[in-house]
């Protein structure tokens, strides 16, 4: 077989290799494994340096079952961690290989692995091309074994054609082949929980919004609805002990029964593009009815939920109907007697509620006096409020002071009080709308809490409480609300000048356009699949988005090749030397003049005998062997020799006109 | 099995004498390139499938896209492989002769005009043989050989040339006749002529006669060379110097004392080993410089003296056929 280069080069190019992906897969990857990676690449380096022998036979069997042991062993408890951490050391074992053509096809086979794997855990652009990097690196590492220069850049040149010449396949692959299902469960890879939980201390919120991690993005098919608007239901959190809201057991909560045939058509259409939470709740607006959405489920309370818990990015459409009168007709959403159930005693609240809203019984009316009342009465929104025990009567009567939890909580206790069924919803409030992508961004920073109460007349009925005390948080964002309580400062942890210096048109348009890209990489990417394929291969069928298509891939794409091709010969004449130029020159003449110049004759013996042949240009003709014998022949600097090229390039420009002023 | 195999070579053989027949310069046409996957592909296309079943299960967007990227980069390496050996120039430079039982030396040329990378030569039916070329920028020069150990006009049938270039998953490779064929002539046997005095050794009728050293004037004494005559042995010297033997050299001898080489003059009894023999005289003859009379068969060279003649009396002890 081929003889192997083994130089130090390739020894690099693996250990650089490695590295990356020890970086992609920083999650599992244990210290024993670091520590062994640099000890044995550090033997490895060695032995190319001649500084010591590499391992025997039999001694590397020994030593890869002791670094298999000590894997296994700092990784005892999470055994898909230690798979990763032994193919990892696997590798770079084979380091210490005498690294014939089997060892490196083996190292070839186990990094492509193990790069590819890194896709599990990131999926960022960014990362993305990264771990491409990598991909190409292995390959171009491969290509030692059968190309002629052990120079890097020709080879470099080579994995970069092979894979150049490779993408079009994959892309038709990656649009066209079906998407299967999964084969067999996987473990989910560690990826932090995001987001609200399922259940509730009022002081939770604050803490979660805090984070301005993306939760989820939404692109709406037609106009984006009013800020205020866009109540993202998650959670209902129906059981209260006094301190926290919970949900009711997750398999108790149940589908919701969707009568599609009486949904109308004109409902609020949009997508949503979620991303990895570890949790199994969705986001939608009030009464979604789920139009594309593997996994999903609408829940009695009109909510969606996952059947599994969210561990990668997801896409799902939705149409809601924000009509509480459309809403209620397809999804059986009634109350339940643990809506009224208290853990103890409030009937100082449930007296504090019958004083605001005297002998009204239309719960419509009831929502809005308890509204007007708190703010009238100056409860002020404030996202550090102060510890409290119990946290009703302290919003209520002692501070007067709390989040948007603290007076959802405090509203559903004060409904309960009174005997009208009331739930807390937890979700997010409004969102930010990206110009660039089209889309909103919800982050955590938008997380909220309101409240629900049941009407025999209305269905359930939504308050906020936030909404009354500082509407601008509803209205706007929570950072203006925050500015407007003077509290801005210490919810970024760094000056409001700073923050709206970021908020000017310059950093708003280029975090815009970053996270546009981001946005679309996700949509086309990450998400694409069998109905997005579906959709794309209709839209392949429509004449107009071809002409679109030519104008505005294929146009560009033709004048690049042009250019490219000017370019190219540019370059080419370019490198040519005085002689070879001199030569095209020549070679023109002979066609026009169409006197062929026999094998051996010089070209001064040439021009000469033109001269006979044409005497009405034997002054052009003399000029021009004058300049061609200087180009040739002359001991003069190569600048005179340039301009000498010049004129005859005059010279025969000018034979040009005058052989065509002859012929017509 | 064994037949069904050789039935298989045999078929494949009458193939491709019809689809490639011998030239003696070849440039590979694309009807004259075959590419399969290698064992390593085959390897390699099941790791592309457990990446794509690891995306699959994943739903996983980003590796599904890596397994296709390396499905689509082993089409890309038949096309790169491909390209690799097409338009390869080859031609037979030269092919020297060769003892039986010893190895022909076979010059062969590739030429190219553009790089070629990690190319390997053999004979497809020698398996001892093999000539590597890291790449190819510039036309260079492979040295191949074959061994026979009969005697003969032997081709080492066809030339084999494989890479497993770009990323060694596909095996490209050609099956040429460059028509090489190569003499091996009869292996040497040291032996000593048959001399009988007054015999002819056939070639009477050129009138040509053998020399009677008998009648000649002794000029000197040498070292007896291996194969001379008895009759020149200077029997009186081998007393004086403990039995070493020396050779008259008799007045005349450059122009007088020319062997007659033929098949008669050799010892052994059976064809073959006369053959080795003849070949063996015709050898220490020329090395020696002494001109001698070639008759074999139908043929017949007088004073062979240069060495293409002997060349050419050598193959035809070659390819000597007993009528």
């Amino acid at each position: 077989m081929l003889k192997i280069h083994q130089n130090a080069h390739t020894l690099w190019g693996f250990i650089i290799c490695q590295w990356m992906v020890i970086y992609f897969y920083m999650e599992p990857v244990s210290y024993a494994t670091i520590g062994l990676t640099i000890l044995l690449q550090g033997w490895a380096v060695a032995a190319t340096l001649n500084k010591c022998p590499k391992p025997g036979k039999n001694f590397l069997t020994v030593l890869t079952i002791v670094c298999a042991l000590i894997v296994i062993a700092s990784n005892i408890s999470k055994p898909i961690d230690s798979f990763f951490n032994l193919l990892i050391i696997g590798a770079v074992l084979k380091l210490l290989t005498p690294l014939d053509e089997t060892d490196l096809k083996s190292i070839f086979l186990i990094h492509l692995f193990l790069v590819s794997g890194g896709y599990v855990f990131h999926q960022s652009i960014g990362m993305a091309l990264l771990i491409l990097l990598a991909f190409i690196l292995t390959v171009y590492l491969h290509l030692s074994l059968y190309t002629i220069k052990s120079s890097a850049k020709p080879r470099m040149k080579i994995a970069f054609r092979v894979i150049f010449y490779s993408m079009p396949a994959t892309m038709l692959l990656f649009v066209m082949m079906p998407r299967l299902p999964p084969l067999w469960s996987m473990f989910n890879p560690g990826v932090a929980k995001v987001g609200v939980s399922d259940n509730m201390s009022p002081g939770d919120i604050s803490n979660i919004v805090k984070d301005d991690k993306r939760v989820f993005r939404v692109e709406f098919n037609g106009a984006v609805p009013d800020q205020s608007q866009l109540y993202w239901r998650t959670l209902i959190l129906e059981d209260f002990d006094g301190r926290r809201w919970s949900m009711i057991p997750r398999g108790s909560v149940g589908k919701g029964v969707e009568h599609f045939s009486e949904a109308p058509k004109d409902g609020l259409s949009y997508r949503v593009i979620a991303e990895p939470t570890q949790q199994s709740w969705a986001y939608a607006l009030d009464a979604p009815l789920l139009q594309k959405g593997e996994g999903l489920f609408v829940t009695r309370h009109r909510t969606l939920m996952y059947k599994k818990t969210l561990a990668e990015r997801k896409s799902y459409e939705v149409i809601s109907y924000q009509d509480p009168n459309v809403r209620n007709k397809f999804i059986q959403d009634e109350f339940y007697e643990r809506n009224l159930k208290l853990p103890k005693d409030y009937s100082d609240v449930k007296q504090f509620t019958l004083d605001i809203i005297g002998q009204e019984k239309d719960e419509k009316e009831i929502i809005n006096k308890v509204l007007s009342y708190i703010t009238k009465e100056g409860y002020v929104y404030t996202i550090q409020p102060p510890l409290m025990q119990d946290s009703v009567r302290g919003v209520l009567f002692t501070y007067k002071k709390g989040f948007c939890a603290h007076y959802a909580s405090a509203i559903a206790v004060m409904m309960r009080s009174i005997g009208i069924p009331a739930r807390i919803v937890t979700g997010y409030q409004g969102g930010k709308w990206n110009p660039t992508g089209k889309y909103l961004d919800v982050s955590q920073t938008q997380a909220h809490a309101w409240v629900e109460i049941w009407s025999e007349k209305y269905g359930w009925l939504h308050i906020d409480p936030t909404g009354a005390i500082a509407p601008s948080r509803v209205e706007s964002s929570l950072e203006t609300a925050l500015e407007a309580s003077g509290e801005l400062n210490e919810y970024l942890g760094y000056s409001p000048e700073i923050y709206k210096f970021t908020q000017n048109k310059f950093f708003t348009t280029v975090s815009n356009w970053m996270s546009s890209v981001d946005f679309y990489w996700t949509a086309w990417v990450l998400t694409y699949d069998d109905k997005k394929r579906d959709s794309f291969l209709d839209a392949l069928s429509d004449l107009k988005n071809w002409l679109s298509f030519i104008k505005y891939f294929i146009g560009p794409l033709i004048i690049f090749g042009v250019l490219w091709y000017a370019y190219r010969r540019f370059q080419k004449n370019k490198h040519l030397s005085v002689e070879e130029k001199i030569l095209r020159y020549i070679i023109h003449l002979q066609k026009l003049l169409d006197t062929p110049r026999e094998q051996g004759v010089t070209l001064a013996a040439y021009i000469d005998r033109l001269q006979y042949v044409f005497p009405e240009f034997s002054d052009r003709l003399k000029h021009l062997e004058r300049y061609c014998t200087l180009v040739l022949y002359g001991t003069v600097e190569i600048q005179e020799k340039l301009s000498a090229l010049k004129q005859v390039s005059k010279q025969i420009k000018a034979l040009e006109k005058d052989v065509k002023q002859l012929d017509s | 099995m064994f037949g069904l195999v050789e039935k298989l070579e045999q078929f494949r053989d009458q193939w491709l004498d019809k689809r490639m027949p011998p030239r003696e310069n070849i440039q590979l046409k694309q009807s004259e390139i075959f590419i399969l996957p290698s064992r390593f592909g085959w390897i390699y296309a099941l790791a592309t499938l457990a990446i794509f079943i690891l995306g699959t299960n994943y739903q996983n967007n980003l590796i599904l896209l890596v397994a296709y990227l390396m499905g689509s980069l082993f089409l890309s390496c038949f096309w790169f492989g491909f390209y690799n050996m097409y338009q390869l120039k080859i031609r037979r430079v030269s092919v020297a002769d060769s003892y039986a039982g010893g190895r022909a030396a076979v010059q062969v040329e590739l030429s190219t005009q553009r790089a070629r990378h990690a190319l390997s030569c053999s004979f497809l039916k020698e398996e001892d043989t093999e000539a590597q070329l890291e790449g190819l920028e510039t036309p260079s020069q492979v040295s191949l050989s074959f061994e026979k150990q009969e005697r003969g006009h032997h081709s080492p049938g066809r030339l084999l040339i494989e890479s497993f270039f770009p990323l060694g998953l596909t095996r490209t490779w050609t099956y040429i006749d460059l028509d090489i064929h190569a003499y091996f002539y009869p292996a040497p046997q040291p032996c000593r002529l048959v001399h009988a005095p007054g015999k002819k050794y056939g070639l009477e009728d050129d009138g040509i006669s053998s020399s009677d050293t008998q009648e000649q004037e002794l000029a000197g004494l040498r070292e007896y060379k291996q194969g001379e005559p008895m009759s020149r042995v200077a029997w009186k010297q081998v007393a004086k110097r403990d039995g070493q033997l020396l050779s008259k050299e008799l007045e005349s001898e450059n122009e007088l004392s020319e062997e007659v080489l033929s098949l008669d003059r050799m010892p052994a009894i059976d064809l073959e080993h006369k053959l080795s023999q003849f070949s063996y005289w015709v050898d220490t003859l020329q090395k020696e410089n002494r001109p001698f009379h070639f008759v074999l068969g139908t043929m017949k060279e007088r004073y062979v003296r240069d060495a293409d003649t002997a060349r050419r009396c050598l193959r035809a002890l070659a390819t000597y056929q007993n009528a």
